[in-house]
């Protein structure tokens, strides 16, 4: 997608091939990445997770289910400043304004991100569509995209909230990532996705203990913590079966994808006013997405220096599109929540051919109600064609 | 899980989820009859209150969509009333929808919602003579996020529930399957004197200044400003909220720790005297953040220095401790 040489991450499956790791291979691994790197992973922070910079394997939570806090916070951060300006005052009187635009993040990169689920990479991919389109480059975002690797663990147990195959990824899917560790039972597979993936791990292999390309496992040489040697064809139907175990956990059941035609006609429909109402108006939803990225823009000023900062903002907050005049075409709770699931399954679609959903299910786990997207796209769904059709 | 789906599954549960971690789990098997008995009530008293049109809607409990949760729900036709439950996952404080519902209104309260309901008709938000009050004689709620914490294996009481001390609310028109039972020592309702209700504020308290601050910066650090907090509490109503405010502005948009730490403490002292430990705050915060370290703080220091429990049935009318004045009141601490 961004085409600097090196960096490039158009490179299909298959190009570096696939490699095997024993279990205990897993902290030689991280440390073997961690010595060339600047390595963010799931890390723990008072019965919460988020990915933050790890110094060794040790700091490393490998993550059971998605983190507390999205991916997209390392790339859209909750706050960044844009540009700083001072405007120079001599005599009372307001001379030139002096803009310097902020340089984001620069020290922070290159980093490689362990540990992402594939519902959290593929996030990155829908907000690629928003910040790196034809029609706008963010310089910011594209800076940590460029700069930033992304290695995910796939999910052998998907969790109750997850619902990423009825939103076009699935436990094993390799979209938006550079390298897929996946769990086959004994051992991990790693596979690499794209040419900066091979780059990531040139320098691991037969380095770490227990890790080495499929194509090297020869019959009769077990790794170590292996019994017995596992041939590189009994590997693959293992993480075949892993797949299939874990896509059969969560069936494509929910109405995500093929709904923006139905919704367009439902903007007046009369059910929101039933779906919306246990809504209390927070954004835990919201700023928890993966790919919520909605934000404000304000000057932090003191005397004549400020900043010009951008934050996240929410669709569920009264302040949102709050005009000067003090009218807010979205007054209530109501236009607030239909506002959410439009612009993720309606709008979304018709402006970038793709839903703002990865179903990764923290809106569901956080929700204080649990207002569980699933089940409104379900009503909606559920609601009759013939009523559907009021606008 | 495709009954998951269906909007029918939703309102009448899923097999097996109404088996999890129920009150035989904190308070022994007999609880379990005592909830069937106050929910097969809650269905009927509903049920006639809709019937007869003294409610249009009726706010209570219904099944969720994980195991582990309820989910608010409003009834308008008598014929739904049977989705109504009630068991030691009801952790919501209906109460919060109270202000903002039009036309006559049910609702289920345990007590602690009941004291917000009584602080909600003490300034006025809500008109005595439209609410149905049903309060059930709560035996606690259950603390989900510390049992997926222990992975499943121990059940918690909400950390309010284990220093509850009435059990049911101060105000009512019906109470839902009667007097369910014995008070049981150390949860809700125990006002046996044999625990310090304020024993983890007091301790606390007698830490070093830069071990609290350092406490307060880490858990406020954590904050991402989703202000759910606010959102599920009965008696943050404030059409609009300090922390909305464009001019002034009290809460940059940095999100720095200032910010977050600005907007707890102005919504603790905003809440002084008036929060009564519903933990609807600390159960809706995603990032686990400790919000009652300072409610319970206020709490302590409105029932300690001025001998004011905010909604308890002796106060339950009474104006807001910042509304009121006496001479008694302690002054020492004004310079």
């Amino acid at each position: 997608m961004h085409g600097t040489a090196g960096l490039d991450r158009t490179g299909g499956p298959g190009v570096a091939g696939v490699s095997v790791m024993s279990k205990e291979g897993l902290a030689g691994f991280l440390n073997g990445l961690i010595a060339r790197f600047r390595v963010f992973a799931p890390v723990q922070e008072a019965g919460t997770t988020r990915f933050a910079p790890v110094s060794s394997a040790g700091e490393v939570m490998m993550p059971t289910t998605v983190t507390s806090r999205p991916l997209k916070e390392l790339f859209l951060p909750p706050s960044e400043t844009l540009l700083e300006f001072e405007v120079e005052t001599s005599g009372g009187m307001v001379g030139e304004v002096k803009v310097e635009p902020a340089e984001p993040g620069v020290g922070d990169m290159p980093r490689v991100v362990f540990g992402a689920r594939p519902c959290d990479a593929r996030s990155l991919l829908l907000l690629d569509k928003v910040f790196d389109s034809t029609d706008y480059k963010d310089g910011h975002y594209i800076a940590r995209r460029r700069g930033t690797a992304i290695i995910s663990v796939a999910c052998s147990e998907p969790a109750e909230i997850c619902f990423c195959t009825s939103t076009g990824g699935g436990p094993f899917d390799e979209a938006g990532s550079d390298v897929i560790l996946e769990d086959v039972g004994d051992v991990y597979l790693i596979k690499v996705i794209t040419e900066r993936g091979a780059g990531l791990l040139a320098g691991l292999e037969g380095v770490v203990p227990g890790f080495r390309r499929l194509s090297e496992q020869a019959e009769g040489d077990a790794l170590p913590g292996q019994l017995l040697p596992l041939l590189p064809e009994q590997l693959l139907a293992a993480e075949r079966n892993a797949k299939e175990r874990a896509e059969a956990v969560i069936p494509a059941l929910v109405p995500a994808r093929g709904i923006h035609e139905k919704l367009k006609g439902m903007f007046e429909h009369e059910c929101w006013g039933e779906l919306y109402r246990k809504c209390l108006g927070c954004a835990a939803c919201a700023y928890l997405c993966p790919t919520c990225h909605c934000f404000d823009i304000a000057d932090e000023a003191v005397d004549n220096k400020g900043r010009r900062v951008r934050c996240w903002d929410a669709c569920m907050f009264p302040m949102f599109t709050l005009h000067a005049s003090g009218h807010n075409p979205r007054p209530g709770r109501k236009e607030r929540f239909r506002q959410r699931v439009m612009h993720k399954f309606s709008y979304f679609m018709e402006n970038n051919g793709d839903i703002a959903c990865v179903g990764c299910g923290r809106c569901i786990e956080n929700c204080p109600v649990n207002m569980d997207i699933r089940s409104v796209l379900a009503s909606l769904d559920a609601v009759s064609a013939a009523s559907a059709g009021t606008v | 899980m495709s009954d998951l789906l269906g909007v029918s599954g939703i309102m009448s549960g899923i097999g097996g989820m109404n088996n999890w971690k129920r009150d035989s789990d904190v308070n022994g098997a007999a609880a379990n009859e005592a909830a069937d008995r106050v929910a097969q009530d809650i269905r009927r008293i509903a049920r006639k209150l809709l019937s007869d049109g003294e409610v249009d809607v009726f706010i209570g409990y219904g099944q969720g969509t994980l195991p582990s949760r309820v989910t608010p729900v409003f009834i308008t036709r008598p014929e739904d009333a049977d989705a109504l439950i009630w068991d030691a996952r009801c952790e919501n404080d209906l109460v919060v929808y109270l202000p903002g519902i039009e036309g006559k209104a049910g609702v289920v309260v345990k007590g602690c919602d009941g004291r917000a309901l009584a602080r909600l008709l003490a300034e006025k938000q809500v008109e005595r003579d439209r609410l149905k009050i049903v309060a059930v004689e709560c035996a606690g709620v259950i603390d989900r996020k510390s049992v997926k914490r222990d992975g499943g294996n121990r059940v918690h009481l909400h950390p309010s529930c284990q220093v509850c001390e009435e059990r049911t609310a101060p105000v009512y028109d019906f109470l839902a399957g009667g007097a369910t039972g014995p008070v049981v020592p150390g949860g809700p309702g125990d006002k046996s004197g044999s625990r310090d209700p304020f024993g983890e504020i007091r301790e606390f308290e007698a830490r070093a200044s830069e071990e609290r601050w350092n406490y307060f910066s880490q858990e406020f650090d954590r904050c991402i400003l989703c202000y759910a907090c606010r959102q599920a509490c009965p008696l943050c109503y404030c059409p609009e909220c300090f922390a909305d405010r464009a001019t002034p502005k009290w809460i940059g948009k940095d999100r720095a720790l200032s910010d977050k730490m600005v907007f707890h403490l102005g919504r603790a002292i905003h809440l002084a005297g008036r929060c009564i430990d519903c933990g609807a705050c600390v159960r809706a915060c995603p990032m686990g953040i400790d919000l009652r370290k300072l409610t319970r703080k206020m709490e302590k220091d409105a029932r300690e220095l001025f001998g004011y429990e905010a909604g308890k049935a002796a106060a339950a009318g009474a104006l807001p401790l910042f509304a009121s004045f006496t001479r008694e009141d302690p002054d020492d601490f004004i310079l």
